[in-house]
């Protein structure tokens, strides 16, 4: 039963506290959505459990089927099952993105897969996430709207089935469209694949299409509030700053 | 002392045909400088001329006796031994060449030594492969060669220019296409640890389109200099010129695209990867003339520079004399790629290591399958060595 | 009074032999008899020298010039049009304080129909017109005077800092602008007359910005104006040079020459509008060093002369020093605007940024010159540049040459040039929202420059803005 737990975590950038004790258990199948007011330390958790650089881990654990995987490189992350959907993936314009998907794949999946059937489930893949094969051709995230790579990161997703996937904002200037597509790849790795998810979401459109088990309502680097979906509707009644008169008290 | 002594150079050019007029060629080689003009601000000369002044080299050419036909065009130290089959060729006089070798000094000297002046014509689909190499150090090879493609045409055709180390390549091509032709060039111009000169020049008629892909590494001091011609209505350009910039090696490339037709457009776009303490410049002059009106030119040149020694020069011109057209722009750069692209890379599973090869590896790559595959075969063993 | 001693030098005579020289196609010892023969010569130099009644240093740097100018060769992208242009004799004002015209009538009418719909006061007019030669009085420029003297901030004539400044004149003058870089800065030290000295204390900031043209009087102009401002540690000044409203030159032929030194932790913005009559050739040489932690803004606004070539540089000396240059030109008929700038990244972890907007119209040919160095050991530097060309008929023409050399392997450097024409379809957009083609024009044009107009204070671009109508309105319809 895979599981990643992160304990007390504390987070600094630029020599300021972010995260300021963060403890969450997210086991295989879990989907756990996290929400929270701009500037609560949402994207800064998912990059510090990811391994960036400028995120320094000033203490806490996070331990992966009770490995301290703490503070692993991102890429021996990676291949230990974590995948993070960037809020704003970066363009890399000088390398392709197929070429990026069989380097990816050979490290993370499977090193001796031959290149047509590789090439056979990257193409099934992007036809689920409704992106085209041109994209295959471009530079990373190069020349992509919003929504497209928004899809471009959940497809990656799809060919590397991580035990542990955390998605930062994957409903954020999507459409319909791509909201259920997006929606429908996370349901499908769920129930196919037990992957366990942390959903970033600001505006908590994806919980129109993915039935979340664990909500944590993020505030000032710690977590105010954590529940079931009963917890996402109460802040769509009340709001945040009901939940952080709460917290205050 | 020059690139080769007059007394060297003359002995030869007594036993080819047409000596006079050869002589003639020598003497401008002779008396034009390698520049008029300075080309920046502050570096005086992208390319080092002075690199080829100091050479002296030898030759190694005979008079063309029997040319035996055979799957490729290959030119060997300067001579032409075998010519593709099928290939329809004839050898010009010197005053029917096209080029004119008062454009610049070392056209002139590929004129006045190179033993016969070739002329292919394409009259249906071809596909050529011309090996153009020297296999000893410290001499001279010159070449002059025209193609024409004939209306309608389909010309594919793979030059690789080998040099030799100490030797200097002088290769002088002009590509003409009529009406409605097609051709898809592939250059590799690899120094081999000596120098070349290599001048493409490359024009065509109304309705034709040219894929152009080079490739350059390995030389002293290499110069490419290839101007292409759109003159003709709805003419067009697909350019991608890649440098690989390694040791101490200098490697300039001249990129010229004059619109002179009208709807004529190209798109190019010029990399370079400068490792240990190489030098790569990328330039050259997009220029859409007042006859060229409604033409749309972008051209964008990258560099990387991957060593504390290594230098990169990206000087991209852009004139426009007419203000009736579609769209130009240009664009340079010089990275180094970021922390951000690297650990995005790694989340997908790859090492530091691994995530800088591969953006390292990927950069100079071409957007055709082709060619990706074909010149990343050339590519990655040299940058295995440098560790990339 | 003043020794209002002036000399006839035939500027075209120097011109044509520069042009001719360019490819060595006259000797030296032609082009020395023709400069000769033109008047400019060693006992003009000593006489000039002697009537401003200056130090030693100066006279000998003067005729080092002179030789200078004779020896270096002209730059090979000097335009052809330079000899084309209507110069004739020039008279060369050893002292500038003078007035140019003595009444209304001498001001041609478009001039004055020009200042009439600008609707600039009238001090103003008469001092733009020539008819006086200092600013009458003004309240506001007398606060701003205040200022300054309170802070101790030193601003007077050039003529006036050699006397009573030598020391700190002869430390930086022509050190930051070199007079053997070209030519024409050769010819500019040899002839230099007129501008402005500033020195900017330690610490001290200055918050108006300071208007150098309604300051120093005519004293201040000149063919070869030469301004040298220094922000000692710690200042802050905005130096504002020009004027938007046309101005009735006294000669076609203006070989200037701006240096600015910002010091550690200073700050200098320089300002620049022009809009010179229109058969005026415009050579301004102007450059910055910039030291530690220290910011040097460059503004420019080229709207007059029928030649103009300017292009402000900064020498990045100091550990994260920053610069940038914003430039917008125009060129209409007959004119040739050559601008652009040169950011060297001397030093680690320096930053330049160059904003180029140029419009053309009626056949106007803009050209950008720019270079972009980085030296080795400049590690975490970054440039950026931005060329943007508005043509807005079919007959202008716009050339971009950028030069990005690059030699240490941490930096980042990055250009971008588009020329495109003017956009049909948002002209009629605004046209179907009631303005008439001209206004719809304008309000495009403006937008195309507003990322440079912001940089100016608010009267400047106000008047900069009516200036640019003015022109715009010489276009007519577009077919």
């Amino acid at each position: 039963m895979n599981t990643l737990e992160i304990i007390d975590l504390k987070v600094s950038v630029d020599n300021k506290e972010i995260i300021k004790g963060i403890n969450m258990k997210i086991r295989e199948g879990e989907i756990h959505t996290v929400m929270g007011p701009n500037g609560s330390g949402k994207t800064s958790l998912s990059l510090a459990i990811m391994g960036h650089p400028k995120y320094k881990i000033v203490s806490g654990k996070i331990i992966l089927n009770g490995e301290d995987i703490t503070n692993l490189p991102p890429d021996e992350k990676a291949k230990k099952g974590i995948f993070l959907a960037f809020q704003n993936p970066i363009e890399i314009s000088g390398v392709k993105f197929s070429a990026l998907l069989v380097a990816s794949y050979n490290r993370i999946v499977n090193p001796s897969m031959q290149p047509s059937e590789l090439f056979r489930n990257i193409r099934e893949v992007i036809k689920k996430i409704g992106i085209s094969e041109s994209m295959l051709s471009r530079g990373i995230h190069e020349g992509f709207s919003g929504g497209e790579k928004k899809r471009a990161e959940v497809m990656q997703m799809l060919l590397l089935k991580p035990k542990i996937a955390i998605l930062d904002e994957p409903d954020s200037g999507v459409d319909v469209d791509g909201l259920r597509a997006i929606g429908d790849a996370i349901n499908k790795l769920n129930a196919e694949n037990r992957t366990a998810f942390l959903i970033i979401t600001h505006y908590r459109r994806i919980l129109e299409y993915v039935k979340s088990t664990n909500v944590h309502v993020l505030i000032n680097g710690k977590i105010a509030a954590s529940g079931g979906s009963e917890l996402a509707k109460l802040i769509d009644e009340k709001g945040y700053e009901w939940i952080e008169k709460m917290y205050k008290k | 002392m020059g690139i080769i002594s007059e007394d060297k150079a003359l002995k030869v050019i007594s036993n080819l045909e047409e000596e006079r007029e050869r002589q003639e060629f020598f003497k401008i080689f002779q008396k034009t400088p390698y520049q008029r003009i300075n080309d920046s601000p502050t570096v005086k000369h992208y390319t080092e001329w002075n690199e080829y002044e100091s050479l002296n080299l030898d030759l190694d050419l005979k008079p063309v006796v029997d040319v035996k036909r055979g799957n490729k065009i290959e030119i060997r130290n300067g001579n032409l031994i075998e010519i593709q089959e099928g290939v329809k060729y004839t050898f010009l006089k010197a005053s029917e060449i096209t080029i004119n070798p008062n454009e610049h000094k070392l056209i002139a000297l590929s004129t006045s030594l190179s033993p016969v002046y070739l002329k292919l014509k394409v009259d249906r689909p071809t596909e050529l492969v011309l090996e153009n190499y020297i296999d000893r150090p410290n001499i001279l090879s010159p070449s002059y060669i025209e193609i024409e493609v004939l209306e309608g045409e389909k010309l594919k055709i793979l030059i690789n220019n080998k040099s030799y180390n100490s030797s200097l390549l002088n290769s002088v091509i002009r590509i003409f296409g009529r009406e409605n032709s097609s051709v898809d060039l592939m250059m590799i111009n690899d120094g081999n640890d000596g120098y070349y000169y290599a001048h493409v020049q490359h024009d065509y008629l109304n309705d034709s389109f040219s894929s152009i892909s080079i490739l350059n590494l390995r030389s002293r001091m290499g110069h490419l200099k290839y101007n292409n011609l759109l003159s003709s209505k709805r003419s067009s350009s697909k350019i991608n010129v890649r440098t690989l910039g390694t040791e101490q090696y200098k490697i300039d490339s001249d990129i010229n695209v004059i619109h002179t037709g009208v709807e004529s457009s190209s798109d190019g776009t010029l990399k370079a990867i400068a490792l240990d303490s190489s030098l790569t410049s990328i330039r050259g002059r997009a220029a859409i003339e007042e006859s060229g009106h409604d033409s749309s030119t972008s051209i964008i040149g990258r560099s990387i520079i991957l060593g504390k020694d290594a230098k990169a020069i990206v000087a991209p011109m852009l004139e426009v004399n007419t203000g009736i057209i579609k769209m130009a722009k240009h664009s340079a750069s010089t990275q180094k790629f970021t922390d951000d692209q690297i650990f995005y890379l790694m989340t997908r599973g790859l090492d530091f290591r691994e995530a800088a090869s591969l953006i390292v590896r990927e950069f100079l790559g071409f957007e055709d399958e082709e060619k990706d595959v074909y010149f990343k075969k050339i590519i990655y063993p040299v940058l295995s060595t440098k560790g990339y | 009074m003043v020794d209002e001693a002036e000399y006839t030098l035939d500027i075209k005579e120097i011109l044509s032999a520069s042009v001719e020289s360019r490819l060595n196609k006259i000797s030296l010892e032609e082009f020395h008899e023709r400069i000769v023969r033109s008047g400019l010569t060693r006992s003009l130099i000593e006489e000039v020298s002697k009537i401003k009644k200056e130090p030693e240093w100066m006279l000998r740097l003067r005729l080092k010039a002179l030789e200078l100018f004779e020896k270096i060769p002209t730059p090979s992208w000097l335009p052809e049009m330079v000899k084309e242009v209507n110069l004739g004799e020039m008279k060369y004002y050893v002292k500038p304080s003078i007035q140019k015209t003595s009444n209304w009538s001498d001001i041609p009418p478009e001039v004055r129909k020009y200042y009439d719909a600008l609707g600039i006061p009238e001090s103003e007019k008469r001092y733009l017109g020539g008819l006086v030669a200092q600013l009458e009085s003004e309240p506001i420029y007398e606060r701003v005077k205040e200022e300054l003297k309170a802070k101790k901030v030193i601003m007077t004539s050039m003529e006036t800092a050699v006397q009573k400044y030598p020391d700190i004149v002869k430390e930086y003058y022509t050190k930051i602008f070199p007079i053997s870089d070209h030519k024409f800065a050769a010819l500019h030290g040899a002839l230099s007359s007129g501008g402005v000295f500033v020195y900017v204390p330690k610490g001290v900031k200055v918050q108006a910005p300071v208007e150098g043209f309604f300051f120093i009087g005519t004293e201040g102009e000149g063919q070869f104006e030469h301004t040298l401002l220094i922000a000692d540690e710690g200042s802050y000044i905005h130096f504002i040079e020009g004027c938007a409203a046309p101005r009735l030159s006294s000669s076609s032929f203006h070989d200037g020459m701006v240096e600015l030194y910002a010091k550690d932790n200073s700050y200098i913005k320089f300002t620049t509008v022009q809009n010179w009559s229109k058969d005026v050739i415009n050579f301004n040489n102007k450059r910055a060093w910039a030291d530690r932690n220290s910011t040097v803004e460059w503004v420019e606004g080229s709207l007059g002369a029928k030649l103009s070539l300017v292009y402000p540089s900064t020498i990045l000396r100091g550990e994260n020093a920053s610069s940038t240059s914003m430039v917008v030109t125009m060129a209409s008929e007959n004119t040739w605007k050559d601008s652009g700038s040169k950011m060297i990244h001397a030093a680690p972890r320096t930053r330049s940024r160059v904003v180029s907007k140029n419009i053309g119209f009626m056949g106007g040919v803009n050209v950008y010159r720019g270079l972009i160095r980085v030296n080795k050991g400049a590690y975490q530097s970054k440039a950026h540049v931005q060329c943007d060309s508005l043509m807005l008929d079919g007959t202008s023409k716009a050339h971009t040459y950028p030069h990005n050399q690059v030699f240490e392997e941490d930096a980042d450097v990055a250009h971008e040039a588009h020329t495109i024409r003017m956009n049909e379809d948002q002209l009629f957009y605004i046209m179907s929202r009631g303005l008439s083609e001209s206004e719809a024009r304008s309000m495009l044009v403006l937008g195309f420059m507003d990322e440079i107009m912001r940089e100016l204070p608010f009267e400047y671009a106000a008047l900069l803005n009516k200036v640019v109508k003015l022109e715009l309105d010489k276009m007519g319809s577009v077919a």
